[in-house]
């Protein structure tokens, strides 16, 4: 019988509970602020983990949590995972009304109905929970009953009626939307009119006295912008006592922080921004720790094995002996540099071109002989984004199980062979998709623009190779940032990155600018552009500047980007490590 | 009285394509009592449209059939409900003896006068001409945000997953985009039978699932849109199996599953129907006219 693939990257909704846990690792510098009263932002590409990392802090989940001893300090923070990409949030009959105001309460009724069944649901898992209301049932239901006309026959229980009555009230809205002549629903309900009210009166029962409400919403970056408006107004609400708003989001498309209104929300202010991106994925950066988690714990749960990532990612002993030799090669020619009397300018000439010796020697040979392997080099190759660490591991292992004899044994390790063939190929596919053009699969970008991104990425990856067979001072940097931002062709260029942003082939990053000081903004190419072309991902914390118009050049025309083999006119910056 | 003798009122949408004019030339052989036609057309190709357009101006003047058009805007859904709402109600007397030609008509506005006209009418005839050939190169190419049809939004249940149904076509990329847009737990695959217009090849059900491997769990059913129902059977059995789930459905392929789909759905109200717009059609789209299918669609 075949094992299933522990390397799986279904969309995270799609997982049970079960599941989530088994494959989830928590970071508690997130924890923190999601389990705080406070509105935040997370914001995070596809891939990044952002809604798994908002269903591990929903209620419904952590309660199910059998590591738990004690559920009580989970009332605290009760977390409602509210997904946006549902056919219920994309049903848009709200924009043939004229009127926005009247767009704008139909969308938040929309958000009410599904906030309040998450709630209902989430509090009806707490054991306690019926017994709790019970002095409460008969009271509770005559005043909401009286104002909404909720059906209560004696012995009802308070959640279970809100809970049905809801269930009909998100059909009697759709059906009501869907036929009659009039689209309004006028019996929407809102923050104020319903679910401030329902949260005050739950908060009435001794059980839940203290519990503060997380609004998880999650891929907000789906919605439209009534749907926006309304929740940045909830944003914007004074007291946040009771409730807060989690808002999940990719960077490229952030929503406007306009409210309903037409007031705006201020981040420190109003809310606060969590980025998943990590700024450094070697292996022993932060990211680095997390993919090790992730594989270990996805192979142990899924497959019962219980191994160290890199044993069952071995690097090739060849690509080993092979970086040992060149890293003597670099030592050798630092002490003659340098002497013996500065270790750290040895280590740092070692670390700066031992690897880029390796990567010169086999950029010399026409078939590409980097034998890419290892768990480093796929946490390398991951750009820092989870499902880029799955992608290569799914496929590896996928290769392997068809290579596998009868009777199938498992499987203990992937070859280095594997490995490099399957790095080879997905680095190959990820070329074969920009070069079909993304205009095939990106809304709002054109033929033109695929071609103009295709050239742009093609002319860096083409300087990074320039750069690694002749800089003298950084040859393995692979980040790059762009000066000269007040020229005219800035302007063009920038709508050629959100492109390539939104398609997962760049990330951006936010450093410390080295000449003012000021917040830089550094962009990565996905780094599984570089196998093809003979690169190190491992790259080296520096970035290289180019000017804007380069890039646009290169872009539009295909022109070489320009650089200087030395340090004097492409000036790098080296990337202080640890700074988030 | 035989249905081919009543006056008819003839919808067509514009194109550049052969098949748009020459199959007005065979709708109207067969309703040769013809008195209106109502042209839509698109801003976004007029220039492309303009030689058919004159053609079929010039063809109705000579036989005294009035030309009413209704512009529209390229990928603006607003507008063109709006649209095609007032001009249906403008017309509603003469609903009566409405056909509707779906050869060249984008499925989005198809659905969306199928649902005006059946305000007023207890049932519309379609046709559809299919072409002698497609291109063998692309056929379109930029696909936009997928968007649920206005009032066909079908009906939510909260908890429930969602499941989507891709009645495909020629192009991958746009069951991929469905896939990534809605991210659904289950999808169904509708795959075209036969090797009509080389559908073996350009819409093989390997095509489809290699862009979705490792990210949903799936299921796949042959449909055949040139059958008399163009499917319907099919699709109702897979919606009946997929009663657990929020269903959005979607027809590409060949335009015949569009009917198939709109019928389901008045089965099926609970099921929202999607639309993928192109921004960009090939110039060499199709040749000629082929067999020509017909039929009813009740209210």
């Amino acid at each position: 019988m075949m094992s299933r693939n522990p390397f799986e990257f279904e969309a995270a909704n799609n997982l049970t509970t079960r599941e989530l846990l088994d494959y989830y690792i928590e970071d508690f510098n997130y924890s923190r602020f999601l389990d705080s009263k406070r509105n935040i932002f997370l914001l995070g590409e596809r891939g990044s983990g952002k809604t798994m990392t908002l269903l591990y802090h929903s209620f419904k989940v952590k309660y199910q949590d059998s590591r738990r001893n004690d559920a009580s300090d989970l009332l605290d923070n009760v977390g409602v995972h509210i997904p946006c990409n549902t056919p219920l949030f994309h049903k848009k009959e709200y924009l043939l009304l004229d009127d926005d105001h009247k767009a704008q309460i139909i969308a938040e009724h929309y958000f009410v109905i599904a906030i309040v069944n998450e709630i209902i649901l989430s509090l009806s898992l707490v054991g306690d929970a019926k017994e709790a209301f019970k002095p409460f049932d008969k009271e509770f239901l005559e005043e909401i009953g009286y104002i909404f006309n909720i059906p209560s026959r004696s012995n009802s229980n308070f959640l279970d009626s809100v809970r049905k009555w809801i269930g009909k009230i998100v059909f009697n809205t759709q059906k009501h939307i869907n036929q009659a002549e009039n689209i309004f629903y006028e019996e929407a309900l809102s923050l104020g009119s319903f679910l401030l009210p329902l949260i005050k009166m739950i908060k009435q029962v001794p059980l839940f006295s203290s519990t503060h409400f997380s609004f998880l919403m999650d891929d907000a970056h789906d919605l439209n912008i009534h749907q926006i408006k309304v929740l940045n107004s909830w944003i914007a609400y004074r007291d946040h006592s009771d409730f807060s708003v989690k808002l999940a989001t990719t960077k490229v498309n952030k929503p406007i922080q306009i409210t309903t209104t037409g007031g705006s929300i201020l981040e420190g202010h109003d809310f606060t921004i969590i980025d998943l991106e990590k700024p450094y994925f070697n292996k022993d950066s932060d990211f680095g720790k997390l993919a090790r988690q992730i594989i270990k714990k996805r192979l142990l749960k899924i497959n019962n094995l219980d191994i160290e990532p890199e044993d069952f990612f071995p690097t090739s002993k060849e690509f080993e002996a092979a970086l040992e030799k060149y890293k003597e090669i670099a030592r050798i020619e630092a002490v003659s540099i340098y002497g013996h009397s500065d270790p750290k300018k040895i280590t740092d000439h070692v670390y700066k071109y031992s690897r880029a010796y390796y990567f010169r020697e086999r950029a010399k040979s026409k078939a590409n002989l980097v034998p890419y392997s290892g768990f480093s080099m796929l946490v390398d190759l991951s750009t820092g984004i989870i499902r880029n660490l799955l992608d290569p591991c799914y496929y590896m292992y996928d290769a392997v199980v068809s290579e596998a004899s009868e009777p199938f044994e498992g499987i203990h390790f992937v070859p280095p062979h594997t490995q490099r063939e399957v790095i080879l190929n997905r680095s190959n596919a990820l070329w074969k998709r920009l070069e079909n053009g993304l205009e095939k699969e990106i809304e709002g970008c054109s033929e033109e623009q695929g071609k103009m991104i295709l050239q742009l990425i093609d002319n860096i990856v083409s300087l990074f190779r320039e750069r690694l067979l002749h800089h003298k001072s950084e040859p393995r940097a692979i980040m790059f940032s762009i000066s000269e931002v007040n020229d005219a062709s800035f302007v063009k260029l920038i709508e050629l990155l959100r492109i390539a942003q939104m398609s997962q082939l760049l990330y951006t990053r936010t450093g410390v600018s080295k000449d003012d000081g000021k917040k830089d903004t550094y962009y990565i190419l996905n780094r599984m552009f570089l196998p093809t072309r003979g690169l190190d991902p491992n790259g080296q914390h520096a970035r290289v500047s180019i000017k804007s118009k380069d890039l646009w050049n290169a872009a539009k025309d295909n022109k070489s980007i320009p650089y200087s083999k030395g340090n004097d006119n492409s000036p790098e910056e080296s990337v202080q490590p640890k700074l988030f | 009285m035989k249905d081919s003798d009543r006056p008819a009122v003839l919808f067509i949408g514009l194109s550049w394509e052969e098949r748009c004019f020459l199959g007005l030339k065979v709708d109207h052989k067969y309703y040769n009592r013809t008195t209106k036609v109502v042209l839509l057309y698109n801003e976004h190709s007029s220039d492309r449209d303009a030689a058919n357009r004159d053609k079929i101006i010039q063809y109705c003047k000579k036989r005294n059939i009035i030309v009413q058009e209704i512009l529209l805007k390229y990928n603006d859904s607003i507008f063109n409900w709006k649209t095609i709402e007032k001009a249906i109600f403008g017309i509603r007397e003469e609903l009566g003896r409405a056909v509707l030609d779906i050869t060249t008509l984008p499925r989005e506005l198809a659905w969306t006068l199928l649902y005006n006209i059946g305000k007023y009418t207890p049932s519309v005839q379609y046709i559809y001409h299919s072409p002698a050939k497609y291109t063998d190169e692309w056929v379109c190419k930029e696909p936009g945000a997928p968007r649920l049809l206005f009032r066909h939004s079908g009906i939510s249940e909260l908890n429930k997953p969602t499941a989507l149904i891709i009645l495909t076509g020629f192009d991958e990329i746009r069951t991929k985009k469905l896939v990534e847009y809605y991210e659904p737990k289950f999808l169904a695959l509708g795959i075209q039978t036969g090797s009509k217009y080389s559908n073996n090849v350009r819409n093989s059900l390997s095509k489809h699932l290699d862009v979705v491997k490792g990210e949903v769990e799936h299921t796949h059913f042959s449909i055949d849109a040139y059958s008399k129902e163009h499917g319907l059977g099919q699709l109702n059995r897979i919606i009946k199996q997929l009663r657990g789930y929020n269903i959005v459905a979607c027809s590409h392929g060949p335009k015949l599953t569009l009917v198939s789909l709109y019928r389901s759905h008045q089965s099926n109200p609970q099921m929202a129907l999607c639309y993928v717009p192109s921004r960009l059609y090939n110039i060499n789209y199709s040749d000629g006219i082929g067999e020509t299918f017909r039929g009813v669609i009740e209210f």
